[in-house]
């Protein structure tokens, strides 16, 4: 069928499956481009470039700068925020803004053969390619260049030398600088919810312990609490194994929690969760307790977010409980008074924990420049406007006159939006959300942190940091052949991982499927994986002492 | 010209008086015209298909960005023998060969029988307006059916398993049954090319000859023994180029259904080569690992093709070469 | 002819019922999920996925619509599409049948070798890499070139026409011809074009399709978005990346991308493959049975 029109739109991915399959190297001339990309032109001492002050360069220069964009976002040069940034720096970028659903592969194209902007804004470099890409010279080590031309930076560094640490790579470089946002949202992405009306009306107390939601969710099962006659309830969904919408906050209550890498640290020792003991039990108790019982939803496993999402919002409520960054976005404005947030439960032998995300701190990606520019100077005063406090709040949410304001404090307040816009659109169209770091010291004089933000803040607080592990994995700047062997193993390890939670969880676990499955994660290379982990983690201990 | 006319009707007429290096040469100025109608495509063909061919090199090395295609060390077959090994080599394999074998053996014949039931409506307007419903499907993009199949199959509020219900049966919970997954990807599949897989056929029965068709008749044959006896011979050999070449691609399985269908629970049989090459890295720009499983495809698509070839020049006179 | 064609035997009344009432089946059951997109398209996005919606639209809605109407990068790749998808056929469907002619003679010296020249790049190429830089080097990176011309005249589409030479010019015909003093050139244009118009038809819908849905190209070659085909926009919008724990600061940002693009998905197929749907009535009589020999023959 497919096979029979060859340029039908299914063969055309084919085709791109193929070509991506078959694609050859990158140029050997890599690096005898330089300057056809248009953009470089006069070398900054032509243009009257100031080392200090604005605007940078007398006369007007361009860089030409790749950048990732989000789909509701317009070009970067309609975007207010550039206008203005252009106005006071005299510096014109010329963008190549690639959507950001092709941008993963487009930019892999443009290094690999060699086909180099002056730099890549918002990059998503991985630690990988910065090493990498550092190491042969295709992007430029930045830290002298920070010194001499960044005074925001520079600035930001000194005072804080934990951004410092963890932007620079192994070999002592900076290769990519830093975005930030610390303002701790991320420590658990789980966030619990249950719909308190139905509790309140089949009379049920508010569930502390496992056993106590189970019965809550047997209950909105059967006793049809939504009143319209059909047993039409869900009594809990999720997705599996996706981000902050799995069930991974429920381990803790078998005294072990899990997370989506399966990976935390506890006494400075890395444990992986899915071979241990409570592992196992919190799967036969969700196998047992609640599969079996009809009290997932079987789509948990299926589902992708606009079908999860849709759940929340049926004419007659139909959802129990759910895992979400947040209570409003799955169940709307109008019903979510009548849903809360569930605490960490005990669990049957009276353990109760959370888990910590793993990670966190700052990005490293957020701007690289490559060999092939010829005015770094330029460039990294240009890219250093956006860590000056106001303006890397701006960059990151929104420019002053569209979305904040500065009251009597001098602090960025949020303007009302308009009626009938939502925030998390209308942000994508006014801000890159690029580079820029606001520090928790910003967050209390410069800028006021957005009103759900701060709402998940207090959540996080009263619900979960009473009860979170100590310690999490924290982000670490591997070596090279660290990130090899890490690359390796772990993609198909965890895929493996998570493939049979879910079958555990649906079919149940036996001593003997658990033991050859903990074998085959084994035969996987999970010994090597830990103990590359735990080196890391001790090397990286040892430095911050 | 005269003279190549000449040549010509010797030719024909089996005069085997010339010598034969020269009768090619004269074949050849004969139809010097015909060179030129390929010179378009042939310059296509040598700039843009083996021109950057040299590209295939990086299957058997390291490739880095900076040291580019040439520079890059060589490293043998680690990335075969990388991929051989795998531990789920063997179930990729199966998967990935049972799930294009399928296709095509369901896929294939229905548009033939689809197309010959069309060509014998005679009610123009009905006939045109089924067409036109068949073929529609072609232009769902992968993303929006597999939506759509989330919602019709939907365990909970799903038009299939409302129906399986009411009839008091189980809900069946098809996305996430490894079972499923090969019917369902070989029956949407179905479902969205019939209609445009037609139209080759319709377009081949379209120049069969009236004259065969009318003698028939005079010999009073039926319509069904007029199908098997004119319709189906005269499309045979469309029928059997299309087999040759989609034999020939067997290993070239689309990345983007199998990949949106693929769940946790459906895994053991929706992992196949494009995906599994997707999830170690693509994004991660692992371009050689990559190119060596495009390679370990493209040389199982060439010995099939050139066996199924061989095969139907022998049973049936038509070949592609 | 027809009356003659139109005479029918008991049998042939059955088989017309089955054959009727077997097409008609078929074709209900690929109707019906067409026009559930065309319902989907006017309903309250959360409806659908309740199941709420099986023959009527619910939560009835413009808000699709009007989003698509009112996005003007939808309509610049309308545009750019239709360029590209005509620009496109034109090239490459005349190179084809070029090709493909020579290919169907059983007298065209190096027929074989030039098949295997054809199909060797079927199952081998060099990749995306080389390609990339040649386009380059070529300077046809961001212009419509890189689209229109190096996958022009594929191995498929030359195979397909050869093979319906083969099948539907006979070679006396070509020998009368010939003896009449007619060159190849006029024996082409005048005689084998004329009788291909089934094929050039398939041809010429093969290629607008392939154009009109064809993103990849596009994404690797094109840098501007004013030059993006319609289905690149689409794919922007519709296609999500998948969510992970570095985007966690932006649940909101991404929490909006998906209310757009449920909103107008459905929208969306409706209007962009309305061209299409437009275009194959128009091809479809080439496809009428008998059209030719009879005629030439005489």
């Amino acid at each position: 069928m497919k096979k029979s029109g060859s340029i039908a739109v299914s063969v055309l991915l084919t085709a791109s499956m193929m070509i991506s399959a078959c694609s050859g190297g990158g140029g050997n001339e890599g690096g005898n481009n330089g300057g056809t990309n248009g953009g470089t032109n006069a070398p900054a001492e032509e243009a009257g470039f100031n080392k200090e002050g604005l605007p940078i360069v007398d006369e007007k220069l361009t860089l030409s700068i790749v950048s990732p964009k989000a789909a509701l976002a317009p070009e970067y040069n309609e975007m207010e925020i550039f206008k203005r940034l252009e106005a006071d720096t005299n510096v014109h970028i010329e963008w190549n803004n690639i959507p950001d659903t092709d941008y993963a592969e487009k930019k892999n194209l443009l290094l690999a053969s060699g086909d180099l902007p002056d730099a890549f804004y918002a990059s998503q470099f991985s630690d990988y390619e910065l090493i990498t890409y550092g190491k042969d010279g295709t992007i430029i080590p930045l830290e002298e260049l920070i010194g001499q031309y960044a005074p925001n930076l520079k600035k930001l560094l000194e005072e804080r030398p934990d951004i410092k640490a963890a932007i620079t790579a192994p070999d002592g470089h900076i290769y990519g600088l830093p975005t930030w946002e610390e303002n701790e949202l991320g420590t658990n992405p789980f966030f619990h919810v249950i719909n308190k009306q139905w509790l309140d009306k089949l009379g049920l107390k508010f569930p502390e312990t496992l056993d106590e939601y189970t019965e809550a969710l047997v209950a909105f099962k059967t006793k049809d609490p939504n009143g319209n006659g059909k047993a039409d309830e869900i009594p809990l969904s999720f997705m599996h194994m996706q981000w902050c919408m799995d069930i991974a906050g429920l381990f803790g209550a078998f005294g072990l929690p899990d997370n989506l890498e399966h990976r935390i640290v506890r006494d400075g020792k890395v444990i992986f969760t899915a071979t241990q003991p409570e592992y196992k039990e919190a799967l036969k108790y969700f196998n047992e307790k609640w599969y079996k019982q009809g009290l997932i939803d079987p789509e948990s496993f299926t589902q992708d977010a606009p079908q999860y999402l849709a759940k929340g919002k049926t004419p007659d409520p139909t959802l129990g409980s759910y895992v979400w960054w947040e209570i409003e976005e799955v169940v709307g404005t109008a019903q979510a008074a009548n849903y809360a947030l569930v605490p960490p439960l005990t669990g049957p032998t009276g353990k109760k924990t959370i888990g910590r995300g793993n990670g966190g701190g700052p990005g490293r990606n957020a701007f690289v420049i490559t060999k092939d520019n010829e005015n770094p100077e330029v460039t990294m005063r240009w890219i250093d406007q956006q860590y000056e406090p106001y303006m890397a709040a701006q960059i990151h949410w929104g420019p002053i006159g569209i979305i904040y304001e500065k009251d009597a404090n001098g602090k960025l307040v949020n303007l009302p939006l308009e009626e009938g816009v939502s925030m998390g659109e209308f942000r994508q169209k006014v801000a890159p959300n690029g580079a820029g770091v606001i520090t928790a010291e910003h967050f209390k004089t410069i800028v006021d942190m957005e009103p759900r933000a701060q709402q998940r803040k207090k959540d996080l607080e009263q619900y979960y940091e009473p009860f979170m592990e100590k310690e999490n994995y924290p982000t670490i700047f591997f070596e090279p052949e660290e990130l090899d062997t890490i690359n390796q193993i772990e993609p198909e390890l965890i895929k493996y991982v998570n493939t049979q939670r879910a079958k555990f969880i649906v079919d149940g676990v036996d001593d003997k499927a658990w033991d050859s499955y903990v074998k085959t994660v084994e035969d996987m290379g999970l010994g090597k994986l830990m103990e590359l982990y735990q080196t890391a983690l001790d090397r990286y201990n040892a430095a911050q002492k | 010209m005269k003279a190549a006319d000449l040549g010509v009707l010797q030719q024909e007429k089996g005069g085997g008086t010339a010598v034969r290096s020269s009768k090619i040469w004269v074949k050849i100025r004969q139809n010097y015209e015909l060179y030129l109608f390929m010179l378009p495509a042939v310059l296509i063909y040598l700039v843009f298909k083996y021109y950057p061919m040299y590209g295939v090199q990086i299957a058997f090395k390291d490739f880095r960005a900076s040291k580019g295609i040439w520079g890059s060390e060589w490293v043998g077959f680690e990335h075969f023998i990388r991929f051989f090994e795998a531990y789920n080599f063997w179930p990729i394999m199966e998967n990935t060969i049972l799930l294009s074998l399928y296709s095509l053996v369901f896929g294939f014949p229905i548009p033939i029988i689809v197309a010959l039931m069309l060509n014998q409506m005679l009610a123009k307007r009905y006939k045109k307006f089924v067409q036109t419903v068949i073929y529609a499907p072609h232009f769902i993009s992968t993303v929006v059916l597999v939506g759509m199949l989330g919602v019709f199959l939907s365990p909970n509020s799903g038009i299939v398993n409302h129906i399986i219900t009411f009839f008091g049966g189980e809900p069946v919970l098809f996305m996430a049954s490894e079972g499923w997954f090969r019917p369902l990807y070989i029956l949407s599949g179905i479902w969205q090319e019939t209609g445009f897989a037609t139209i080759i056929y319709l377009a081949a029965l379209a120049g069969v000859n009236p004259e065969l068709h009318e003698a028939a008749v005079m010999d009073g044959a039926s319509k069904w023994k007029r199908v098997k006896h004119v319709d189906v011979p005269s499309i045979m050999p469309t029928i059997i180029i299309l087999m040759v070449l989609a034999l020939g691609n067997i290993m070239s399985v689309g990345f983007e259904k199998a990949y949106l269908m693929q769940s946790d629970l459906n895994y053991a049989a929706s992992n196949i080569i494009p995906t599994y090459v997707y999830e170690l890295g693509i994004q991660k720009a692992q371009y050689s690992f990559s190119a060596a499983i495009g390679l370990f495809n493209a040389i199982i698509n060439v010995v099939l093709l050139v066996t199924v070839n061989r095969a139907a020049k022998k049973l049936t006179e038509t070949s592609l070469w | 002819m027809n009356s003659l064609l139109a005479r029918k035997t008991k049998g042939d009344v059955a088989f017309d019922i089955i054959n009727y009432t077997l097409l008609t089946a078929g074709m209900l059951l690929i109707l019906y999920p067409l026009y559930f997109v065309l319902i989907a398209s006017f309903s309250d996005p959360n409806l659908i996925y309740s199941g709420e919606i099986w023959l009527l639209p619910k939560g009835l809605t413009l808000d699709g619509y009007e989003r698509i109407f009112a996005d003007s990068s939808i309509w610049v790749g309308y545009g750019n599409s239709l360029v590209y998808a005509i620009a496109g056929t034109a090239i490459s469907v005349t190179i084809t049948l070029m090709a493909a002619y020579p290919l169907s003679r059983k007298d065209f010296v190096g027929q074989g070798a030039f098949m295997w020249f054809f199909m060797f790049t079927m199952f081998f190429g060099g990749g995306l890499i080389p390609t990339y830089l040649l386009i380059k080097d070529l300077n046809m990176i961001n212009t419509i070139w890189a689209l229109v011309v190096p996958g022009a005249a594929g191995v498929f589409n030359i195979i397909i026409v050869r093979t319906f030479f083969q099948s539907t010019i006979p070679d006396e015909m070509r020998e009368a011809a010939f003896i009449d003093g007619c060159t190849n050139t006029r024996f082409f244009l005048g005689m084998v074009l004329p009788l291909s118009k089934p094929i050039i038809a398939v041809m010429v819908l093969y290629h607008v399709v392939g154009f009109w849905n064809g993103f990849f190209d596009a994404m690797i070659y094109l840098n501007e978005e004013s030059k993006f085909p319609l289905q690149l926009v689409l794919r922007n919008i519709l296609v999500q990346n998948q969510v992970n724990s570095s985007m966690m600061i932006d649940v909101e940002s991404y929490a909006a991308k998906l209310r757009v693009t449920e909103l107008i998905k459905y929208g969306v197929i409706i209007i962009a493959s309305l061209p299409l749907l437009v275009l194959y009535p128009f091809l479809q009589r080439y496809f009428v049975k008998g059209v030719m020999i009879g005629s030439i023959k005489g």
